[in-house]
């Protein structure tokens, strides 16, 4: 089934053994010079790039003060060193944690600080933990800040809150300010200009599938439940990951948005110009990028004439959404202000159960017993409604408003302590296929525990990666693909139509 | 191993995904040998089905359907395009089809 070794699931996770540089030869494609060129930076390896990637590192500790702390505090405590799934995964010791913010860590020391520059000099720059920024270097950035899915479990352990994300965010901005891009996320932003959507769907694609999905409910549930696209004066706009259009289990949940705005009376849109929610600007640190995949979604929100902007099962679309869209692109004074600005699918889902708006047959879940995968940037990274902790609480309250049988993974595995799928942070590509499937483990290892202890036969989650992520991976495990859904798939199986 | 050679010469230049770098170069003799290759077939008039609904589509909106509406609208279960050929994919591979991207691939790659 594979060219490497699968990981055994063992009968409890253990810390691994060292295997120095098991997991070195990993590394995503190279992305060619015209999609490099298409996110306006430089096609290939510039003339003298060691001392622009240096130049660049020092632009980036002066603008963002976190990464400049996050280097500069490290006491090398270890809490975080088996933290990361990818260490556990690959028992590769440069992805602990740690280990590897001291690659970006021993140049900023070497360029930036006193000691560095000092010992640099005297030709023994090792003596401070601080290294010239050199080809080994750069190679060992591309392998290792590409076997970090910016989940950010290990900033929960650090004493010092140090986010190992910003500064896997910051090493890929560098480098492909010198040229050396990612193929898989840097081809994909540009669908995103060209098309407006990552699985690159024109307008008239979507219209076809949006359609036929309109014929899919109607015969399942003899209901007109409808599926508008680009429709001017819709209260909402839903700004989804172009995967609910595409995969399964994702548009499965796409059908379960719509029965819930259906049965709930509100008309809402899709955007065939912003038919993407996920933003893989932020995956390469590219705040420029970011803001243009961003702005798009304001665009449309101004043509369409919404009033408010939902967002549909997207893991980091919805940390772009919460944290940053309205800095990105704000302010949103002509949406509605009365609700959440932007709003969560499962806020709007859960608002309506509250309310008693709209109803479930539970029993329609009742060959499924379900837990819960808390994907790493709703965990982490955001919130959901107006409570602490409320991006834990709102989904679990929606399986358990539509299933009869939930029961969560180990607490060390879930809620802010969640491990990553292992395909986040612009890594789900086949390239990392080897890295994909090792990530994976910690998450398949408490998977197995709830299946053999209460007898679970599905995960839900509300993330188009982890969904991918998971029904490409655990076949590796023993599980079928089939076991991953959507948490609105619950809601569309189970929700009781009533409106015609 | 004649067999092995003679296929490995009909196939024309594949990109780093294994899809042929130049959709001209398809033809049925070429899906046959592909299909082969990947481990998938012998292809079955269900197989060719598949092929034929993916080209049409392909032709008609320059991007790959989601398949569990080229599965409805042939009247299957939504993992037939999976069981028969091992990955939505590899249908894609041996349809002769252009790489449709990255996040496609991707997609196509896990169903």
């Amino acid at each position: 089934m594979a060219d490497f070794e699968i990981p055994t699931i063992k009968e409890y996770p253990v810390i691994p053994h060292l295997q120095p540089g098991v997991s070195a030869h990993l590394k995503p494609f190279v992305a060619k010079a015209d999609f490099q060129k298409s996110l306006s930076f430089p096609g290939e390896l510039v003339e003298n790039w060691e001392q622009k990637a240096v130049d660049k590192l020092g632009e980036l500790t002066g603008k963002y003060r976190s990464l400049r702390v996050f280097l500069d505090s490290c006491v090398k405590c270890g809490a975080c060193t088996d933290k990361c799934h990818y260490y556990l995964g690959t028992t590769d010791p440069k992805n602990m944690p740690v280990a590897r913010q001291d690659l970006l860590r021993q140049v900023y020391r070497r360029y930036y600080t006193f000691a560095g520059k000092f010992f640099g000099k005297l030709g023994i720059p090792g003596f401070v933990g601080a290294k010239e920024m050199n080809k080994e270097v750069l190679d060992d950035w591309y392998s290792y800040y590409h076997q970090c899915s910016q989940c950010r479990r290990c900033s929960v352990y650090c004493p010092y809150g140090i986010d190992t994300a910003e500064i896997s965010m910051a090493a890929r901005e560098i480098m492909d300010s010198v040229g050396v891009g990612q193929k898989y996320c840097n081809e994909i932003i540009g669908k995103v200009f060209k098309v407006g959507n990552n699985l690159g769907l024109p307008q008239p694609a979507l219209e076809d599938t949006l359609l036929g999905l309109e014929e899919d409910v109607k015969a399942a549930t003899g209901f007109n439940v409808k599926f508008p696209l680009d429709q001017k004066g819709a209260e909402v706009l839903l700004v989804t990951p172009s995967a609910d259009f595409f995969a399964e289990p994702h548009v499965d949940g796409l059908m379960g948005y719509a029965k819930v705005f259906h049965e709930a009376g509100v008309s809402w849109t899709v955007s065939s110009y912003a038919s993407e929610a996920a933003n893989f600007g932020m995956f390469i640190g590219s705040y420029e990028n970011m803001r243009k995949v961003s702005l798009r979604i304001r665009e449309a929100a101004l043509e369409l004439g919404v009033k408010r902007i939902v967002f549909g099962e997207c893991g980091h679309a919805w940390r772009v959404a919460y944290s940053f869209l309205n800095t990105l692109a704000g302010p949103f004074d002509f949406l509605d202000q009365n609700y959440p600005i932007p709003q969560h699918i499962c806020e709007f889902t859960y608002d309506l159960i509250q309310k008693g708006a709209i109803k479930f047959d539970k029993t329609a879940n009742d060959h499924r017993v379900m837990t819960y995968h808390d994907s790493c940037n709703v965990a982490r990274a955001s919130r959901m409604g107006n409570t602490p902790g409320g991006q834990f609480k709102i989904p679990r309250a929606i399986i358990q408003a539509t299933c009869n049988h939930f029961y969560d993974m180990p607490p060390d595995t879930i809620g802010e302590a969640t491990y990553c799928c292992g395909g986040g942070g612009g890594l789900l590509t086949d390239d990392l296929i080897e890295l994909r499937v090792k990530g994976a483990l910690p998450r398949m290892e408490a998977l197995k525990q709830v299946v053999e202890n209460h007898g679970v036969t599905h995960m839900a989650a509300i993330c188009a990666i982890c969904k991918s992520q998971f029904t490409k991976v655990i076949p590796y495990y023993g599980f079928t693909m089939d076991q991953i859904v959507s948490v609105h798939q619950l809601v569309s199986d189970a929700i009781v139509l009533t409106r015609q | 191993m004649l067999a092995t050679t003679l296929h490995s010469t009909a196939i024309p230049p594949l990109d780093e995904h294994g899809l042929l770098q130049d959709p001209q170069h398809w033809n049925q003799t070429v899906a046959v040998v592909l299909a082969e290759r990947l481990g998938v077939g012998p292809l079955t008039n269900e197989h060719w089905q598949i092929i034929h609904a993916l080209r049409a589509h392909y032709t008609r909106f320059g991007a790959a359907p989601a398949m569990i509406q080229v599965c409805r609208l042939h009247g299957k279960e939504r993992h037939w395009v999976h069981n028969l050929f091992s990955s939505c994919l590899n249908a894609w591979r041996v349809a002769g089809l252009p790489n449709p991207g990255e996040e496609a691939v991707t997609y196509l790659s896990g169903t």
